[in-house]
């Protein structure tokens, strides 16, 4: 009977020390999971930061182009020309987040005065500029929809149980923000038919 | 006392480990899959990314699948051969092809081509066949076996135990593909038709995963779940379960 009762002690015992190691590797998951999605939002706003690079190298060209045509337009052109040199100028992720909407606005300015110009808008080089520019602007609100993406679900499992419990540890406690619109897109825009 | 049995269970046991080690590597595909967003294939950027759109054909247009003659974009064809160890039948692999390689993958913004080497692909099986004694594989596929040097017939012209698997890829197919996005290295990067030739979807080696299904994320990650409980709750429980049986056994026989 003693033999009996050690061999099912000795098999709960191995069972036992599976069951623990199954634990401490859902542990060792969890740490290198919130490791992983931290250096993925790195990762996805060192993207972000290429296509605002590349938005920003075009800038002067579209400035070029458009100067010879809309001469009496100076105060659109300085608004871009600002918002590319306090890009130029961010350090921080606030910062950059803050300088492309305001480049985002300036666009949308001078390409929505440029429709007074039927020669600039009829200029090869404008519409090469603005195709261009339009496709970063598109990658980019992809790669800011991705980046929220990944920052909420990076959120929601830093206060999840049990993850929970090893970011308190890791110290992994702080939310990242997520990428807003600026006040002047969250005004209604005033549609008027009559004319 | 019953020896056989108890190579049963010695069996049972080793297979009740590797149920439990796989489980972990499960739990990290689930992991991944559950923390990467979606990306749009207009922005895709290198590295690992998650992608879902229908198939279309690539340059080399739609093709016919070897075995069930169906026209697909590609296909993969595994064609293993049938051993016994002691009363076990097991399959080893003999061939492993793949019938045309890339095709593109689309979703509402955009187009990316995808590589279809060495991926796990997680789609039903669209022909399957057993020949043996007495039973001759198609004359098709007896066809396509001679063009790759392959012959199904084994010693005095008796058909080899065979099994034959095709899984295609069909044009409007709607997948969900997890990979490496690259630079694709056959095109030049100035000349690629930007946003569609110029990237490449293919196998990612750290972390090591490829993976291609016609389910969506969500089936996906239901089905992996009760694939981890299975395997990490159950392989102890087979483990223990077999380590007790030879344990009494051993018991008994004293």
């Amino acid at each position: 009977m003693e033999l009996v009762y050690n061999v099912f002690l000795i098999v709960g015992l191995i069972v036992l020390g599976l069951i623990i190691l199954g634990i401490v590797g859902y542990i060792f998951s969890i740490y290198n999971s919130l490791v992983r999605m931290r250096n993925n939002i790195q990762k996805s706003w060192a993207n972000i930061d290429v296509l605002l690079k590349q938005r920003s190298d075009e800038l002067p060209k579209l400035i070029n182009t458009v100067k010879g045509y809309m001469k009496h337009e100076e105060d659109v052109l300085t608004k871009v020309t600002l918002a590319r040199t306090k890009f130029l100028d961010a350090q921080s992720v606030q910062e950059k987040a803050a300088s492309d909407n305001m480049i985002t606005d300036a666009l949308k300015s001078l390409f929505a005065v440029s429709e007074s110009y039927p020669k600039l808008k009829a200029s090869e080089n404008f519409q090469k500029l603005q195709s261009r520019i339009s496709g970063l602007e598109n990658e980019l609100s992809d790669r800011r929809e991705f980046y929220n993406d990944s920052a909420n679900e990076y959120n929601i499992r830093i206060d999840s149980i049990p993850d929970v419990f090893i970011a308190r540890m890791m110290k992994y406690t702080t939310p990242y923000d997520m990428f807003k619109i600026s006040e002047e897109d969250r005004k209604d825009v005033e549609v008027n038919f009559d004319k | 006392m019953d020896t056989r049995i108890l190579g049963y269970a010695g069996v049972g046991m080793f297979l009740g480990l590797i149920l439990f080690v796989r489980g972990f590597k499960t739990m990290k595909r689930k992991k991944l899959m559950e923390s990467l967003p979606t990306s749009k294939i207009r922005s895709l950027a290198v590295g690992v990314s998650e992608i879902h759109g229908k198939v279309l054909p690539s340059k080399s247009g739609i093709i016919k699948s070897p075995f069930s003659n169906q026209d697909c974009v590609c296909a993969r064809i595994t064609i293993e051969e049938s051993s016994r160890v002691s009363k076990y039948r097991h399959w080893h692999v003999v061939k492993n092809l793949v019938w045309g390689h890339n095709f593109f993958l689309e979703d509402e913004t955009g187009q990316v081509l995808v590589d279809l080497q060495d991926a796990e692909l997680d789609i039903p099986v669209s022909f399957e066949f057993y020949s043996g004694l007495g039973t001759s594989p198609p004359p098709h596929v007896v066809e396509f076996l001679k063009k790759n040097n392959m012959d199904h017939e084994g010693f005095l012209g008796i058909n080899r135990s065979l099994r034959y698997t095709e899984l295609i890829i069909r044009p409007r197919d709607e997948l969900y593909v997890l990979g490496r996005v690259d630079v694709n290295p056959s095109v030049d990067g100035d000349n690629a038709e930007h946003g569609i030739e110029n990237l490449v979807m293919q196998k990612s080696h750290n972390p090591n995963i490829y993976y291609i299904s016609n389910r969506s994320e969500k089936q996906i990650l239901g089905k992996i779940n009760f694939k981890i409980i299975g395997q990490v709750v159950g392989g102890p429980l087979l483990l223990g379960g077999c380590l007790l049986f030879i344990a009494l056994n051993l018991l008994n026989f004293r």
